[in-house]
């Protein structure tokens, strides 16, 4: 899930420097080594890439807690589909408790890369 | 020069038109890489092993300031908890001496009894030891890769062990490294023997716990038996422990395993020669 934040960040922010090539790219590397099915974090960055450069109107000028708050909801968005694929894929359910787990830790380490990512944005601003 | 305003509405609408194109031709190859995958699943694992390969140097050297934290972590935990280790460690050491005379004894005897029966000895094993330069510990998925691969003798199939116990068996083997399906993964299959009873079964990952199914003996099983691998269709060495049983209601016998897979950091490869799981068949095929 660690590239669910980076990728809705990005795609929010900017989606000029990260296109939705880069998400899928990104996630067929992930299926690859880390030994998930193959296209199944393909298709789930895809859609929070889409998801992301979509509402970027919303996002704008709001405070840090509001992108949060929103953020938990395409973090939710992520991790649903990605265990409607799963199933699909592997024909078996993943356990509930390890789903909200999951979901809990993306949304809780946030905050400390969503600082990271808006320094880093400003560095790029003033690079341009 | 400004271009005149229709220019630009079309050339809004095209590249609008040309994201939406990508967005669905992108959705449509990773349905076609699902399909592939569940298709061709060798030329998948091949694209795996390559992948694996070449990210292997990168993974090494980053997953060494991450090793390094978690022991510094470990080392503080040490240092809390060192009078009520060092008290643990004093008893553990009488018990265990008592056992070496148990076992040396044992030792003596079996032998004696051995020569006596001409018990033909078994195949002795090979280790490979190798570091883990990444895991995968998710929800989804339990896997881990490992920096030794076939040019260093590993093989699809080996058992991969820790000081404490089994933690999984060699899935992928690349040229630099090879992937680690863990005991914890839902794809995991073992073999196994519960003891005092003999009583044996298969070892699977249900849901995030560790059970015991097709079981075959009426022995009684309960909470404290321990689990070894067993020899079954010449997968996995005999007797490397796996864990203890927790839990038992009904049939459904549940395991603790004795390796925590998120805690693994160096890992042995089990050779015996056996050739139970099945080597990856040669890509090219003949004609």
């Amino acid at each position: 899930m660690w590239t669910v934040i980076g990728v809705g960040y990005w795609s929010i922010v900017r989606p000029d420097l990260i296109r939705p090539t880069f998400a899928f790219v990104t996630g067929v590397f992930e299926d690859l080594l880390g030994g998930a099915p193959l296209g199944l974090n393909a298709l789930v960055l895809l859609c929070v890439h889409t998801a992301g450069a979509s509402q970027k109107r919303l996002f704008l000028r709001k405070s840090f807690f509001f992108w949060w708050f929103l953020f938990s909801f395409i973090a939710l968005f992520a991790i649903l589909f990605k265990c409607f694929l799963f199933a699909l894929l592997a024909d078996t359910v993943t356990r509930l408790r390890e789903i909200l787990l999951s979901y809990c830790l993306t949304v809780l380490i946030y905050p400390a890369f969503g600082r990271l990512f808006a320094s880093l944005e400003v560095l790029l601003a003033k690079e341009e | 020069m400004k271009p005149p305003a229709g220019h630009v509405s079309r050339l809004m609408a095209f590249r609008l038109w040309l994201h939406r194109f990508t967005f669905l031709t992108l959705m449509m190859i990773a349905f076609g890489l699902m399909v592939l995958g569940k298709a061709d699943t060798l030329l998948v694992d091949r694209l795996r092993a390559g992948i694996g390969d070449a990210f292997t140097p990168l993974l090494e050297i980053l997953s060494r300031p991450a090793a390094n934290v978690a022991i510094l972590v470990e080392n503080v935990r040490h240092l809390v908890r060192l009078r009520a280790e060092n008290t643990r460690l004093h008893e553990e050491n009488v018990r265990l001496l008592h056992w070496q005379a148990v076992a040396r004894h044992l030792e003596g005897e079996n032998h004696a009894l051995r020569s006596l029966l001409k018990v033909v000895p078994g195949p002795t094993a090979s280790f490979i030891s190798a570091r883990v330069i990444a895991v995968t510990d998710g929800p989804f998925v339990r896997a881990a890769l490992l920096n030794a691969g076939r040019r260093d003798g590993v093989r699809k199939g080996q058992a991969v062990v820790t000081g404490a116990g089994l933690a999984g068996r060699v899935d992928r083997v690349g040229s630099l490294s090879a992937s680690i399906l863990l005991l914890t993964d839902i794809h995991s299959r073992i073999p196994v023997v519960v003891t005092p009873s003999r009583n044996r079964a298969l070892l699977i990952a249900n849901k995030g716990t560790l059970q015991l199914i097709y079981m075959i003996g009426d022995g009684p099983i309960a909470p404290g038996n321990r689990v070894f691998t067993a020899e079954d269709a010449y997968a996995f060495p005999p007797d490397i422990p796996v864990g203890v049983v927790t839990h038992v209601k009904d049939s459904r016998i549940e395991i603790q395993p004795f390796v925590q897979p998120s805690t693994i950091e160096y890992v042995s490869l089990v050779d015996y020669g056996l050739s139970g799981i099945l080597p990856d068949l040669p890509f090219k095929r003949e004609k």
